[in-house]
């Protein structure tokens, strides 16, 4: 087939190709945008402080300093805060999943006076500026002896966060009336109905759950801060705080390649998580 | 080894002095003629310490653990948590503060444990071994700098001072400023406008850097070097219209304006002037002696940086402040006092101490230190001796007990970029900051009672 | 409400025990409508309890502090009453850092869903390594805030970042993105960076928009943007308004201006560039440099009240618009 003996269809046919070329290309450099400023960060790792502050911009390293990953790495306990960041985050997603969808089944399957009040209440805590609770929080938890320790995670844990109640809600909701029905008929507690059927059901939201979960956990620096000591304390807080000179001041290279480090993690989970918590998200848009 | 061994090296050993060159330092300084404590042992007993990372490396708290028997427990300095531990009648037994700013402000609050019987008890911390920068952890009731000892400081430097780079002098064909007399501001802002190059929107060199350590110690050691006071007799008061205060003002409000510098209208990234200073894109930085530590690490920068004494103003007097003087102080409720004291002993006089003199990252604070600053060098001899004949015109430039430097520091900055971009006369600005700033002294001032 | 309602009376008659004389059955039971009620009360009292403990009593504190003139350290403090409020309401810096929220906010929400929707709508194309694109335009989303303040300041640096190396590329002039006026297009694009987000969601709307929809538009003539707009857009509304309603909250709320300070933590506060001086900057400031606890608790208190207000005005003005594939409450 030449250009000359192109059928009538040719035309749309090159404009899909054409389209198609825009389309990918649209795409790439989208993607390029969004991955660059990531990259720029790994970059900035690589760098000597004054190669870092050079001006005009080294756009790349004239030599990589791939030490620096090792340096910041070995300057502080990178791991044992790693390990306290997972152990954080793990107690608290697991728990704050489970809770979590066990509060929104009760309020997708079950009645009571009070309910749409409750429900209202629910998503107005979401609107509340967490600062507002910083100072009490910590006296509560000094009170009860829990300061330096994991327990206030437990606590916030068990205690279900409204955005995550709001997902499970929205995906219990959805799912069809006779589920339930045949086992109360069966002499089921709904304890039961929602431990054996709706658990099991709701995978693509408990990924979604602990994938947002783990990562609020990993990303506050706030709450560890206030309420550990150094050592017990997160990776947040390491990686803010702690690449700094004798006088204090920051080494921006090494805070670039620890940042990375401290990323990685994340990008991960949400790797392994991905299908579920694509599919999970899509609850949101029910009611 | 890779060409950029040197600089590795260098990167590595600057680091190391953050984390574990302490530990390391003790062990060479073993031959040094230091009084061996005669505190009591700490016996096993926990003491927590709120303090930043630099203030302290893990190898020190094994250290303290080894040297006297104490366990160091940390918690990070923060503000909320301090309030909230205080609050909760559970204070940490030593917490870190600066000494210009924090000193007078939590000692007027009668939250901080008076010293003075501590010392006059002590053979590593003899008072008449005690550089005079310590006076600003002093509190009269009135006036920072005398009466009781409240804390001390771990290093110092004379903060107005600053450093410069004879590559870019020379490069731009200007002058050295005099080694031991001070340039006057006027001139130091001339200097910087003539070594600044810009290109395309972006400043390749910056002339100089003058920021302070934080601006409302600045502006009252701007004033203080113009002859006059920011503050009331009572530091109840702010007053930029005085004309010294006014000659302060309006100096870093042309700095500013000049942009030859990192400014709040301008701001530097990296937060300090170091990685600039050392990527040689500053010819002048307002850092004391402990831009050494990062200075002396870097084999091709150090012998083209140089210190110069703190500028003055025409007509002005020679004053060299410390702005900061970061330090321990023991809250007055702490449990565990004796311990904290002789972790206090131990990190001010004895192994910790010496490690940090030996660094270069600032001057000791006890006198008998001194001999231990660096000085094997050409350029670290040169800098030594700017720096020994600066010492002669230290004072304490007391500060209000009556609002945090970040109070004043966030008010000033709420109103100085209108007029550093030239939408505002610094008479209004005089204007306003008295009002912003007097408001919260007032308020600051009721609360003490 | 309709099969709950169901009278279920106690069942105890020989015809209904009939084959299943369980335990439960035999005791006098209690209506249905309880069991119910009881169960609701029993899987929401996780949520209550954390509730009251971790969120109503430090908010009933908070609410104490912002009568008094309280700074964590001051012994004489004292009570003003309504003073603080009166203080704010009058206060100028309120009002300027309300309003900068206020654009903030505005501009923020829709270009950020504006630009997920059209990113999950180029990534729902069938295109190769469709996966990897979504990946890659997601990932940015789940980067913590401290690392997203970390890579911007370093991307928007006004010497040495790489945003002004494009931009002299092209031989025009740097500009000073971090401070005024262009540090507010930083955070903007900060929160932009996240739109993956919104793209994920209205991904997984998109995919259940039924094809016949679609098809049956296509057969009418309809043109694709008519489609998108008659069709896909009402489908998402629900989508897009609970994304509007966590947008709004979540602009308000951010720290983000903190974390692209040059000092990045909370003492960040007291040198922010005041395009980037949002209400709660205004309330950092106030708490954590002047000390003004009890001034900032009234800042915050009125901050949840307009939230709680605009919050309910999003709802309110949406109702008729929104869509509502799936009505949870309207069983039968």
């Amino acid at each position: 087939m030449t250009a000359t003996s192109l059928p009538p269809n040719s035309a749309p046919r090159v404009r899909v190709r054409a389209n198609r070329l825009v389309l990918y290309t649209v795409l790439v450099a989208l993607t390029g945008l969004f991955i660059g400023p990531f990259g720029w960060l790994v970059l900035s790792g690589l760098k000597t402080p004054a190669e870092l502050a050079a001006s005009p911009v080294h756009w790349l390293p004239t030599d990589f300093q791939w030490q620096n990953f090792a340096d910041a790495f070995n300057l502080i306990d990178f791991l044992g805060y790693a390990r306290n960041s997972l152990i954080i985050a793990l107690i608290y997603a697991v728990l704050v999943t489970l809770s979590s969808a066990w509060v929104g089944f009760g309020f997708a399957r079950l009645e009571a006076p009070g309910k749409k009040t409750l429900f209202g209440i629910l998503i107005g805590s979401m609107m509340l500026p967490q600062m507002i609770t910083l100072l009490p929080t910590y006296l509560i938890f000094a009170k009860l002896g829990m300061v330096d320790t994991y327990w206030p995670w437990v606590f916030w844990g068990l205690a279900a966060a409204p955005y995550l109640v709001f997902l499970f809600r929205q995906f219990f909701a959805g799912l069809p009336r006779e589920l339930e029905e045949a086992a109360i008929v069966d002499g089921c507690g709904y304890g039961m109905i929602f431990w054996r059927i709706f658990l099991p059901q709701s995978w693509p939201v408990l990924s979604a759950s602990f994938v947002i979960a783990f990562t609020w956990s990993w990303g506050d620096y706030i709450a560890p801060q206030l309420l550990l000591s150094t050592d017990k304390s997160t990776l947040a807080v390491a990686v803010m705080t702690t690449y700094v000179t004798s006088a204090g001041t920051p080494v921006a290279n090494l805070q670039a390649a620890a940042s990375v480090m401290y990323v990685v993690p994340i990008l991960l989970i949400f790797l392994i998580a991905q299908r579920g918590f694509v599919a999970g998200m899509s609850t949101t848009g029910l009611k | 080894m890779h060409p950029h061994a040197g600089a590795s090296l260098s990167r590595r050993r600057f680091l190391a002095l953050s984390a574990a060159g302490a530990a390391t330092g003790t062990a060479a300084l073993n031959g040094c003629a230091m009084r061996v404590s005669g505190g009591v042992s700490g016996g096993g007993e926990t003491v927590t310490l709120m303090v930043k990372p630099d203030d302290i490396s893990p190898e020190l708290i094994r250290q303290a653990q080894k040297d006297i028997g104490v366990k160091i427990v940390t918690v990070r300095y923060d503000i909320t948590k301090l309030i909230g531990m205080m609050t909760n009648g559970t204070p940490p037994d030593l917490v870190r503060g600066v000494g210009a700013t924090d000193a007078p402000y939590f000692a007027a609050r009668d939250v901080m444990e008076d010293l003075d019987p501590y010392f006059a008890g002590s053979s590593v911390l003899r008072v008449d071994d005690l550089d005079p920068v310590n006076d600003l952890w002093r509190f009269d009731g009135r006036i920072q700098g005398k009466g009781p000892r409240y804390g001390m400081a771990k290093d110092f430097s004379q903060d107005s001072m600053f450093w410069y780079n004879t590559a870019l002098f020379d490069k731009a064909g200007v002058d050295y400023p005099p080694e031991t007399e001070p340039v006057t501001y006027e001139e130091w802002l001339e200097n910087a406008e003539r070594l600044t190059r810009r290109k395309s929107g972006q400043t390749t060199v910056f002339g100089g850097s003058y920021n302070g350590v934080s601006t409302p110690n600045l502006l009252a050691s701007l004033t203080a070097a113009a002859g006059g006071s920011l503050f009331s007799d009572d530091f109840s008061r702010v007053d930029f219209t005085t004309p010294e205060a006014r000659k302060a003002l309006n100096w870093y409000i042309e700095y500013g304006r000049a942009r030859v510098g990192p400014s709040i209208i301008q701001p530097d990234p990296n937060a300090w002037d170091g990685p600039t200073f050392q990527a040689n894109r500053m010819a002048m930085s307002n850092s004391g002696y402990w831009l050494g530590g990062l200075i002396n690490a870097d084999k091709k920068l150090a012998p083209l940086a140089r210190l110069a004494p703190a500028p003055m103003f025409e007509g002005g007097q020679r004053v060299s402040p410390c702005q900061a003087g970061t330090g321990l102080w023991m809250p007055k409720k702490a449990k565990n006092k004796d311990a904290a004291w002789r972790v206090f002993e131990w990190f001010f006089g004895e192994g910790p101490a010496k490690a940090r003199a030996s660094s270069g990252w600032g001057i000791p604070t006890l006198r008998s230190l001194r001999p231990l600053m660096p000085a094997q060098e050409d350029y670290q001899k040169r800098v030594l001796k700017v720096q020994n004949a600066e010492l002669k015109h230290f004072s304490v430039i007391a500060y209000t007990p009556y609002a945090t430097a970040d109070s004043l520091y966030a008010l000033f900055n709420q109103e100085a970029p209108a007029a550093m971009n030239g939408r505002m006369s610094v008479d209004t600005l005089a204007g306003r900051l008295n009002a912003a700033m007097n408001e919260q002294l007032k308020r600051g001032k009721e609360q003490v009672g | 409400m309709t099969v709950d309602q169901l009278p279920v009376t106690g069942r105890t008659g020989p015809a209904a025990s009939a084959g299943r004389a369980t335990p439960a059955a035999q005791r006098p039971r209690i209506s249905m409508t309880a069991r119910r009620h009881r169960a609701f009360y029993l899987f929401t009292a996780p949520w209550i309890i954390g509730f009251l403990l971790l969120t109503i009593v430090p908010m009933a504190y908070a609410l104490w502090l912002s009568f008094t003139t309280y700074d964590g350290i001051s012994p004489h403090w004292r009570y003003v009453g309504l003073g603080n409020y009166t203080e704010l309401f009058s206060d100028p810096t309120t009002w300027n850092s309300l309003g900068r929220t206020g654009l903030f906010a505005i501009t923020s929400v829709p270009l950020s869903i504006i630009a997920g929707l059209g990113l999950a709508v180029l990534v729902n194309r069938p295109v190769k390594a469709r996966g990897l694109f979504r990946t890659l335009l997601y990932l940015p989303a789940v980067v913590p805030p401290v690392g997203v303040g970390l890579t911007f300041k370093a991307l928007f640096d006004q010497n040495s970042g790489a945003a002004n190396g494009v931009i002299t590329l092209f031989g025009l002039d740097a500009l000073g993105w971090l401070a005024d006026p262009y540090a507010r297009y930083v955070l903007l694009m900060s929160v932009l960076w996240a739109a993956g987000n919104i793209m994920i969601i209205s991904l997984a709307g998109l995919q259940d928009v039924p094809r016949e929809l679609h098809e049956a538009a296509r057969i009418d003539g309809a043109s694709a943007w008519r489609t998108f707009r008659s069709i896909t857009v009402p489908l998402l509304s629900p989508v897009l308004l609970f994304q509007t309603v966590t947008g709004v909250i979540a602009s308000v709320q951010t720290i983000m201006p903190l974390l692209l300070s040059p000092d990045g933590t909370t003492a960040g506060v007291t040198a922010l560039p005041q395009s980037n001086y949002l209400y709660m900057m205004h309330v950092f400031s106030q708490y954590f440099a002047l000390g003004r606890y009890g001034y900032a608790s009234a800042l915050l208190w009125v901050l949840f009240v307009l939230i709680l207000i605009v919050t309910g005005l999003i709802f309110k003005f949406t109702s008729g618009v929104v869509f509502y594939n799936v009505d949870p409450e309207a069983k039968k």
